[in-house]
């Protein structure tokens, strides 16, 4: 099979964005894989079964962020889409594609997000599924510092402070879907921007082989 | 997600800039989810000198599903029938979304290098060239001649 690009996800051809690893040590952004995981429970690379737990229990590998980005474009708005007591953060490219729609004045914007369709409509503040428009939720705008439960379904986690250097912290990641919420132990203390909120759930060194090509722009 | 997902504006290109001997495949001006294929038919083969039309459509949650890809020029093959649907497991069940548009082409060329008569789509084709291959040869010949090269 065509290996795209060393550095990128092979399923969205950018920089990986949350990279989770499965077992078969292939990498690939949490979203990817969950969409790839919803239809087909293979990995997209070399077939291998991926286990059918695989996404409460991901292998989530740290994040490398642009400091730039951080500071230039985090500094004022983030979109949140509601959950089960509580709002979700979209991921950082949703996030971008909504504001850059929301910015130019459009009256929607449609996401691809883990392999389905999603509009973002802004005159009644609702995300809802394109295929299933019944599916639907709150979304709101607000500074990027909001409290929310994590990121597009990756429950954020809040170690105790001497836990901080542990190797394995697991994130705890939820369905995306609201119906389907389960119960689960979700730590309400208040991270406030984004990039603690990644920091927390970073685990451990993607195995990536180049650091450059991480760096490149999407 | 403006209009087009990154991926598709990414592969689109890359075919652009680096693309696949033999196989030439540009977006509609309408519509950058459909693009217009050209094929040429590969050496050694009973295709040879042809070059044949395609049409390549990405549906909407493309990568996860597979794009759809037809014949339009006519062709003799027994993984292809008279609708130009092609029988290809990496266009079905066996697809991946690290397969990538010049992926398929490729494979949709090497289906033409080595026509499978056991897993046929046109069965009158298939039958032919599993009992009579030197003689379902000369069809494809002549297809190609007819069909796939006054363009």
């Amino acid at each position: 099979m065509d290996i795209i690009q060393e550095g990128d996800c092979a399923v969205c051809m950018l920089k990986y964005n949350h990279p989770a690893k499965l077992p078969c040590d292939h990498i690939f952004c949490f979203l990817c894989i969950k969409g790839v995981f919803l239809r087909s429970h293979t990995c997209p690379m070399c077939r291998t079964p991926i286990p059918e737990d695989y996404l409460d229990n991901p292998q989530l590998l740290k994040e490398i962020l642009d400091e730039k980005t951080e500071i230039d474009e985090c500094d004022k708005f983030w979109w949140y889409y509601e959950g089960q007591d509580g709002w979700w953060s979209y991921d950082e490219r949703s996030n971008e594609d909504i504001e850059s729609d929301f910015n130019d004045g459009k009256s929607e914007c449609k996401l691809l997000v883990a392999g389905a369709v999603y509009c973002v409509d802004f005159t009644q503040m609702i995300q809802y599924r394109q295929s299933d428009p019944r599916r639907k939720r709150k979304v709101k705008r607000d500074t990027h510092t909001h409290p929310s439960k994590g990121i597009a379904g990756i429950l954020k986690v809040c170690p105790k402070q001497d836990d901080l250097s542990a190797e394995n912290i697991n994130a705890t990641i939820l369905d995306d879907d609201i119906d389907t919420i389960q119960n689960i132990h979700e730590n309400e203390d208040d991270i406030d921007n984004m990039s603690q909120i990644l920091r927390s759930m970073s685990i451990q060194e993607p195995e990536l082989s180049s650091g450059s090509s991480n760096t490149e722009d999407t | 997600m403006a209009a087009l997902p990154r991926r598709i504006i990414k592969e689109t290109q890359r075919l652009m800039q680096e693309p696949v001997p033999g196989i030439s495949a540009v977006p509609s001006e309408s519509n950058a989810r459909y693009f217009h294929v050209i094929v040429t038919g590969p050496e050694d083969s009973p295709f040879e000198g042809g070059l044949f039309k395609l049409e390549l459509f990405l549906p909407e949650d493309y990568p996860m599903s597979a794009p759809k890809v037809r014949f339009i020029t006519k062709i003799y093959h027994p993984n292809i029938d008279r609708l130009g649907r092609i029988c290809l497991d990496i266009l079905k069940d066996k697809w991946s979304p690290a397969l990538q548009i010049r992926t398929v082409l490729l494979s949709i060329q090497a289906l033409l290098s080595a026509p499978n008569p056991d897993d046929p789509l046109a069965n009158d084709v298939a039958e032919l060239w599993k009992v009579n291959e030197s003689e379902a040869i000369r069809n494809a010949k002549d297809w190609t001649r007819r069909y796939a090269m006054d363009n």
